[in-house]
């Protein structure tokens, strides 16, 4: 059974996606209940996996495409599933089928020619990328679970660009794709590297094999997919894509940049933790990287303007707390901290996501300026909202408490049995992470549930809708209860999330943080009518909003040698390599001119040639005897 | 004597040349007859192909050997194995599709009888090229496939292509200009690398007293000194290089495939420039292997820096068949870097971007040679935004035509580059140190793809719709006929993504045998 599952969680939402790209327009009336029934299906083998995974164990090998002979390695791409793979995919199951149902009724209809909503075309991509991130989860072979990543990559450059008339959206769809395509660079070269000197990408093999394989190639594979998880899961210095990715539809953002794709990365840490934990230095790096982001980006968050930009930096800074939790492994059997996290993160973050959806649906914009007296419009929208931001927060006893706690209990954990520096850091980021949290959710929430109602944008934004169809809001429900109850694996934890604990001092002092940040922020904003964001100076908070201002960075050091690069290249094709062979035709051109001077047609003068030519021969012949 | 491979190479000759002498055929008949004999010849290449299995035994399938020119002592030796039985599939398919593709679409000059008899020669002409095993054969039918292309660029190119000036470069020629232009470079680069080929050739030949190339590859160089073996794998690999192309040797292939016919640079891209890196693997590598050895790095490094050169020229390159041509160059340096690391893997790796590149090119030229026919221009910044919109099915193939391009995982393209720079990483036999750098920047270079052929489709795919098409009624999406052309390939794209050992099985074993390491799998 638990093969049969794994495989369908992989071929369900393929086969939709193909029949939904490719199935002429008499099959466009049914792309809703068909891409709805898909992943309802999906969801439906995904739960029947976890339940095959806990009755009967794990399954290592699952045939899916068969053996490649590379003529070094034969590698076999096959699947596997065990309780890393089944939780997850019924996580990324869940938000993939709220994803869909949400979307019919916000992508619903045809647009206007100038403006099409291409919903077909959105929902089979949707399906693409979920038969993606499944094949990632549940690879069992490295270069399988590339295959995955990569076409996760370019579904999430569709669905990024899906408002493609959109300067802005199709600009974020070509940046996505590159900045993580550059950190797939080192994943590729760790495959390469794999292949050659370990003859198998086998995760099993690997995860057997990683102590007797040479230090040197450990350290160097780990180092390299690091790069790529730093990209996937948009961590510093590679984040710089996630936030311009908010030009996708919220319903997108919801699926791609809060609730799966950005988890691959810290998912394929988790995956391989031995191969990692093999590697010291790939695990430290990835401890100073996960503190710089968690924090960075918390307090970028703080400084947005607009509500989908608040939710994509928290979500790196909430991705960069799972990188922290697994990079604090110190055996094989350590990622639950990590995972745990991740599922809850998918739960809640989602939920805020289609939340946004909501309230961008009733105000017409993503501004938070023009939002505000939710609270008073709508109850049961700013309940659900505060409820998300809360378990953002890690409020007690929400999902998000629970999982940040045991990733701050790891650090300090870490920390106190030989983790060094490293693990301090951690843990001094993800306390300081907290109240920065906790600052920002309550201002969101302040932003937007309190006040009053603010007059819509001037140009009309995205349209104004009076209510909120029921395919938007019944998902939310749906989600909320695992936001809210998730915590509840910690009574009778599954073998996954067994090292996944809570300390209470530790615990403790990562609430009171966030509750004291948000009670001022509250106080302030009810009290005095402040915004927390407007106490920056005007110049830090221009700089933090920017994101630091690091696309100027990229933009100086890559994009723009590289354009300088190309355009001497182009020239030089003409003007340098293509000189010779236009040297040569000129040359033989002239050579042929000068010789047709000497067919002159005279007698004479061919005999005058005739007698230089002997002259010359005889000459020769005289002086080389 | 097994007359399957004299039949699939004759028989598209023969109605070659019906078609020139036999006077006052229409245009339509001709086309008809022409796509008959390719379909004809596809069933045949399949019928060889399936008899010539299994592939894991020395030696060729379906031989044929007979006596040619006794007083040269050469023989007109065919055979079949593991190597080139995906090209002739290919090639036959090609073939087949270039000439349904006249059934509904036209070339914007010159009549069809003479347009087909030239495609089918092309065919003809490059089965020979895949299937013989003597070198003298080989050289003569790699040089028949060179006129009739001559031809087709001349005759049948387009020659309303504007003139581009540039400011600070040399500008390029326009109109009928640039037809002579592409059609003489065409001639003269292929033309000088056959004779450079031909000197090796005979070098060879002269030193071992044989043309018959498997008693060659089981001599592996015997009767030649180290330094002949250099300089015969020298002037047979420069040779090569031309038509591969191999940088700095390719300023022949962007005005080729930017001036010839929709089908003629199909063609080109998918059979033609395959001709020469198949050489290098039929002949260069097994007759003269310490010469060959010994050149490896240099023809590595030329290899990373085409895919390099052809990627960067791709980033600023504003016509799109000239563009994907850079690309070509850029494919085309992973093959090579693959057959210069000398490993199984990577000569695997090299054969596979062989077939993937023949496959997604062909299908790009196939859509960007439609979207020329009807707005007339294949300038990104003219065509426009919007083209997904506009065209959907159209911007749908260009889309996925760009996807396999740039080496997407699950499509062709991904395991050909993969298997090369593995073999270029693991290589360090033949390309010394230049292995693992030359592994890296191929790795760097699928980068730089991604970021030409999403360049591609960000000024042409999204974006709002392009005003100036809107109301001309020329422009219509995709027909069913392009799309029944554009299907083979795209299935043959996505299958050979998904299950790579459809080829790896065919290749691995020849592979093996032609390296000297063994034939089954242990």
């Amino acid at each position: 059974m638990t093969t049969t599952a794994a495989l369908l969680t992989v071929i369900i939402p393929a086969v939709v996606s193909v029949l939904g790209l490719f199935t002429g327009s008499r099959w466009r009336p049914w792309a809703r209940e068909w891409a709805v029934l898909g992943s309802l299906t999906c969801l439906g083998a995904a739960v029947l996996e976890v339940y095959g995974v806990l009755a009967d164990g794990p399954v290592r090998q699952i045939t899916l495409l068969g053996e490649v002979d590379t003529g070094i390695a034969v590698l076999s791409l096959d699947l596997r599933a065990d309780e890393l793979s089944a939780f997850v995919a019924v996580a990324v199951a869940l938000v993939a089928c709220c994803v869909q149902i949400y979307s019919t009724a916000y992508l619903g209809g045809e647009g206007t020619p100038d403006e099409p909503l291409r919903y077909p075309a959105f929902a089979a991509t949707v399906s693409l990328f979920t038969s993606a991130m499944m094949l990632v989860i549940h690879a069992e072979d490295l270069v399988l679970l590339l295959m995955g990543w990569e076409i996760m990559g370019i579904s999430s450059y569709l669905l990024i660009g899906h408002h493609s008339e959109r300067d802005s959206a199709r600009a974020a769809a070509v940046k996505a794709f590159l900045v993580t395509r550059f950190g797939d660079l080192g994943v590729t070269i760790a495959v390469v590297m794999l292949i050659v000197t370990a003859r198998t990408t086998a995760i099993r093999d690997l995860l057997a094999r990683a102590e007797e394989l040479p230090q040197s190639t450990v350290t160097a594979v780990a180092l390299l997919l690091l790069m790529g998880v730093a990209g996937k899961s948009a961590q510093f210095p590679l984040h710089t894509w996630l936030p311009d990715a908010m030009e996708g539809p919220t319903p997108v953002s919801a699926l791609i940049h809060a609730a799966t794709m950005v988890a691959a990365g810290v998912f394929l840490v988790a995956r391989l933790l031995p191969l990692f934990l093999a590697a010291d230095a790939a695990l430290t790096v990835a401890a100073v990287i996960a503190s710089i982001t968690m924090l960075g980006a918390a307090l970028a968050a703080l400084a947005q303007d607009d509500l989908k930009r608040v939710l994509a930096w928290s979500t790196i800074s909430q991705v960069a707390y799972m990188l922290a939790g697994v990079s604090m492994a110190q055996a094989a059997t350590d990622a639950g901290p990590g995972v745990f996290h991740l599922l809850s993160h998918a739960a809640f973050k989602a939920m805020l996501f289609l939340i946004a959806g909501c309230v961008t649906h009733l105000v017409g914009s993503t501004l938070m300026v023009h939002m505000g007296g939710l609270q008073r419009t709508n109850l049961k929208l700013s309940v659900l909202f505060g409820i998300g931001l809360a378990a953002l927060a890690g409020v007690p006893p929400l999902s998000g408490f629970w999982s940040k706690e045991t990733v701050l209990t790891a650090a300090e954990h870490s920390a106190m049995h030989g983790g060094g520096w490293a693990a301090w850091l951690v843990l001094v980021s993800g306390m300081l992470t907290a109240l920065v949290t906790g600052i920002y959710a309550a201002r969101a929430y302040g932003l937007v549930c309190l006040g009053d109602r603010r007059p819509p944008p001037a140009d009309g934004g995205h349209g104004v809708h009076d209510h909120l169809p029921s395919a938007m809001t019944g998902v939310l429900y749906v989600l909320a209860v695992p936001t809210v109850l998730l915590g509840l694996l910690m009574v009778h934890p599954p073998e996954l999330l067994e090292s996944a604990e809570i300390a209470l001092p530790t615990a403790a002092l990562g609430t009171l943080l966030p509750l004291a940040g948000i009670a001022w922020v509250l106080h302030l904003q009810v009290r005095c009518h402040r915004d927390v964001a407007d106490l920056l100076p005007g110049a830090f908070r221009a700089f933090l909003r920017s994101g630091y201002r690091l696309d100027d960075v990229q933009d100086a050091l890559v994009v723009r040698p590289v354009k300088a690069l190309a355009r001497v290249v182009a020239a030089g094709d003409r003007d340098v390599v293509d000189a010779g062979p236009r040297g040569t035709a000129s040359l033989a051109q002239a050579g042929g001119i000068a010789l047709r001077r000497a067919q002159t047609g005279l007698a004479t003068g061919y005999v005058t040639w005739l007698v230089a030519g002997a002259l010359a021969v005889g000459i020769a012949g005289v002086v080389l005897a | 004597m097994n007359v399957l491979l004299p039949a699939m190479i004759g028989l598209p000759l023969a109605v070659a040349l019906l078609l020139l002498l036999v006077r006052g055929i229409s245009d339509g008949a001709a086309v008809r007859i022409a796509t008959g004999t390719a379909a004809v010849n596809l069933v045949l290449a399949v019928v060889a192909s399936v008899q010539a299995a299994p592939f894991d035994r020395s030696g060729p399938g379906l031989e044929v050997d007979a006596s040619w020119i006794p007083a040269l002592g050469v023989r007109a030796h065919l055979g079949m194995d593991g190597i080139s039985t995906p090209l002739v599939l290919l090639t036959a398919l090609m073939g087949l599709l270039v000439t349904a593709h006249a059934l509904r679409v036209r070339p914007s000059a010159g009549r069809l009888p003479g347009l087909m008899a030239c495609f089918l020669a092309v065919e003809g002409g490059a089965l020979a090229t895949f299937t013989s095993l003597d070198l003298v054969l080989f050289y003569i039918a790699f040089e028949v496939v060179l006129v009739p292309m001559w031809f087709v660029i001349a005759l049948w190119g387009d020659d309303k292509q504007p003139p581009r000036p540039r400011p600070r470069s040399t500008p390029l020629p326009g109109g009928q200009a640039a037809r002579t232009d592409a059609a003489w470079r065409f001639m003269l680069f292929t033309a000088v690398g056959s004779a450079i080929m031909l000197l090796g050739l005979l070098l060879v030949a002269l030193q071992t007293g044989t043309t018959d190339l498997v008693v060659l590859a089981d001599g592996a160089g015997a009767g030649m000194s180290h330094e002949t073996q250099v300089l015969a794998a020298s002037l047979i690999v420069l040779g090569l290089a031309v038509k591969a192309p191999m940088f700095p040797l390719h300023t022949w292939l962007p005005p080729a495939h930017t001036i010839a016919p929709t089908g003629g640079s199909m063609l080109l891209a998918a059979v033609l420039l395959k001709m020469g890196t198949y050489g290098l693997v039929r002949i260069a590598l097994p007759v003269a292997p310490e010469g060959f050895e010994t050149i490896a790095p240099a023809l590595g490094i030329l290899g990373m820096a085409g895919a390099v050169w052809g990627g960067l020229a791709c980033l600023v390159e504003r016509d799109l068949k000239r563009l994907i041509a850079f690309s070509s160059v850029a494919h085309m340096g992973f093959v090579l870097v693959g057959v210069a690391s000398m490993t199984p893997e990577g000569l695997q790796g090299a054969l596979f971007v062989n077939i993937a590149h023949g496959l997604i090119t062909g299908l790009l030229f196939l859509v960007v040679g439609s979207l020329k026919d009807r707005h007339h221009t294949a300038d990104l910044h003219v065509l426009g935004t919007g083209l997904r919109d506009r065209l959907p099915t159209m911007g749908w193939l260009l889309a996925l035509g760009c996807f396999a391009g740039l080496g997407l995982p699950g499509l062709a393209g991904f395991w050909g580059e993969l298997l090369a720079i593995v073999g270029t990483w693991g290589g360090e036999d033949a390309l010394g140190a230049t292995a693992r750098p030359l592994a890296v920047i191929g790795v760097v270079s699928t980068l730089i793809a991604s970021a030409y052929l999403l360049r591609v489709l960000w000024s042409i795919w999204h974006g709002p719709r392009e005003e100036r098409w809107r109301s001309d009624p020329d422009i219509t999406d995709a027909t069913a006929h392009e799309v029944a052309l554009a299907a083979p390939l795209v299935v043959a794209t996505v299958a050979l993504g998904l299950l790579p050992w459809l080829l790896l099985d065919i290749t691995g074993d020849a592979v093996r045998l032609l390296l000297g390491v063994g034939g089954v799998t242990p």
